[in-house]
């Protein structure tokens, strides 16, 4: 009797996310049901968040290695206006419209690259150098295209991806997926887990603490390079100014998934639902037509509540799982 | 003659201008269990921290059956063998025990052209070697953490037992543990032993490795000063040598 009554509690506290999520949504379905209930909004939350989504599991993947990268916003800003400006102006009418889809990704590795290498194997201290990179993202974005490119100068093939709903969500869920099963089924991912949890004792075991902090950084930049090319489509232009903040939002999606800043900790179904969670709140806000300002308070009360959930629910998996 | 399965000749290290360790030479033989013993700065952590290529020697040379070896990474010394538990290092305590046993050296199995983790043989072999060490534990996926200390080392040392390691370094297994915990190391080394698996034990309490070593090497100021199989020594000549002090670097004699 103990055992299922520990077992559900168990569920729920380790679902904690889903359930905040669906508690949100009920809420501002409530308030306001014409516009919330409709299968169409629920699908616009969702694919709203997609852009987004693509920096968070950037970000995901670093704090479960241990580690830090402050510049998903501003590469993914970097990225998307390169892009661009390559297609537009670098070399117009030189790259097949097809390959175009391609420049993001490829310019998503080699920002992941720098990173990488500055703090794989160079091992600088993640946290300071991935803000280093972040000014240097800004500052190369602004020196080299200040202004916004329009959607309509662009390939069409190049927007449609983003701007399409069906496509945003289809190759996002894809994405998650692959990405839950590299991280619950495989050598990479049991040897991430292992570097976050325990570097020292991962590195003397024989995990290559260096070449694996390379490989984080580099996939963290090919999600940003998705991030950007969808950034494109949603937003049907590149701003200057896109995903610039959107790196608080991609920490909070993370602790509210559960992730822990310690490392080692992490699923991608729980990270998911904190995104929707994001969404769902960033969604009834809008919908009330919420002040910026006090939006950014409810954001940020939203992130120390995660902190404070998250420790709860540590304190209750740990008296549940503790062997008697 | 048999061989020595490890010989390390004439080994220097300096960390800075201390001269840690002095023209060491030390053997070990297979399946022998070797108290390395000494008071706190001694040099026997450097000694196997050399052998576990965690740091590297600056002189002296390492022979693995009357091979000579170059040990210059934790890997190496792995290859060759040889299994270091350090100081409340071997473990991640939020891993599971499996993940823990296993960890860096996953099972996998093939899933088309993937290679995918085998949790069910890896969750099978960890409960047999805990079996074997005579460890109560439920299931192979509790976290390390929630085992008392002398059960995380047996989790560490389950890795020596799956891998047939031919040497096992245990660098102060004892450091913070109960009566019961220090009672399951002994035991522990003993099954080693069962297995023909050779042990250095290092500590600086020699009441923890006497009961099972059978033969002790004192270091002391990063010399070696005494090297004596267990039959021609006794308890209290072992702890009149480990208090002493390398006659030429003792100003008042």
């Amino acid at each position: 009797m103990g055992a299922t009554r520990d077992g559900v509690m168990l569920f729920f506290v380790e679902k904690i996310a889903w359930f905040l999520a669906i508690l949100f949504y009920v809420i501002f379905a409530v308030l306001r049901p014409t516009g919330m209930l409709r299968w169409g909004t629920l699908v616009f939350i969702i694919y709203s968040a997609v852009p987004l989504g693509f920096i968070v599991l950037a970000e995901s993947i670093c704090l479960i290695s241990g580690n830090f990268d402050l510049s998903v916003g501003m590469m993914t800003g970097f990225i998307g206006m390169v892009a661009g400006v390559i297609i537009i102006s670098w070399l117009p009418d030189t790259i097949p419209a097809p390959l175009t889809i391609l420049l993001p990704l490829i310019l998503g590795l080699g920002c992941g690259a720098l990173n990488g290498s500055l703090v794989g194997f160079l091992g600088l201290n993640p946290f300071l150098a991935t803000l280093g990179t972040s000014m240097v993202f800004l500052g190369g974005k602004l020196l080299i295209h200040p202004h916004p490119i329009y959607g309509t100068d662009l390939p069409k093939i190049y927007t449609m991806i983003g701007n399409n709903e069906v496509i945003s969500l289809s190759v996002f869920i894809a994405t998650l997926i692959v990405l839950w099963f590299v991280l619950r089924s495989t050598r990479f991912g049991a040897h991430l887990y292992a570097l976050g949890a325990g570097p020292k004792t991962a590195s003397m075991l024989g995990i290559n603490k260096g070449r694996m902090y390379f490989f984080v950084y580099l996939i963290a930049g090919f999600f940003c390079g998705m991030s950007a090319l969808f950034y494109t489509g949603f937003l049907f232009a590149i701003s200057p100014y896109t995903a610039t903040e959107a790196l608080f939002p991609a920490f909070a999606a993370a602790v509210i998934g559960g992730i822990s800043l310690k490392g080692g900790r992490g699923s991608v179904v729980n990270i998911f639902a904190g995104l929707i969670l994001l969404a769902v709140v960033e969604a009834g806000l809008s919908m009330f037509a919420v002040s910026p300002f006090l939006r950014e308070i409810v954001f940020g009360c939203l992130v120390i509540a995660a902190i404070i959930i998250n420790r709860l629910r540590d304190s209750v998996r740990d008296r549940i799982l503790r062997p008697v | 003659m048999e061989k020595a399965l490890v010989r390390m000749g004439n080994i220097h290290t300096w960390f800075g201008k201390v001269h840690a360790l002095k023209a060491v030479n030390i053997k070990i033989w297979p399946g022998e269990i070797v108290g390395l013993v000494g008071d706190n700065g001694a040099g026997k952590s450097t000694l196997i921290k050399i052998l576990a290529g965690v740091i590297r020697k600056d002189k002296g040379e390492i022979y693995w059956n009357e091979k000579k070896v170059d040990i210059s990474s934790v890997d190496d010394s792995r290859k060759l063998g040889i299994e270091t538990l350090f100081q409340e290092q071997s473990i991640i305590g939020i891993l599971s025990i499996m993940r823990n046993v296993f960890l860096g050296r996953e099972k996998v199995k093939s899933w088309g052209p993937m290679k995918i983790l085998d949790n069910k043989n890896m969750g099978e072999e960890s409960m047999k070697l805990i079996g074997q060490l005579g460890l109560n534990i439920a299931s192979p996926n509790q976290e390390v953490r929630f085992c008392s200390g002398g059960e995380q080392q047996g989790v560490a040392l389950s890795r020596a037992m799956y891998f047939k390691a031919k040497l096992v370094i245990l660098d102060e297994p004892c450091r913070a543990l109960g009566v019961k915990g220090v009672e399951q190391v002994s035991n522990f080394v003993k099954e080693l032993r069962n297995k023909k698996i050779a042990v250095i034990f290092i500590t600086h309490n020699l009441y923890n490795v006497y009961p099972v070593a059978s033969r002790f090497v004192v270091l002391s100021r990063g010399e070696k000063t005494f090297d004596v199989q267990k039959k021609n020594t006794s308890f209290n000549e072992l702890q009149v040598m480990m208090a002493k002090i390398p006659s030429r670097n003792n100003l008042l004699s």
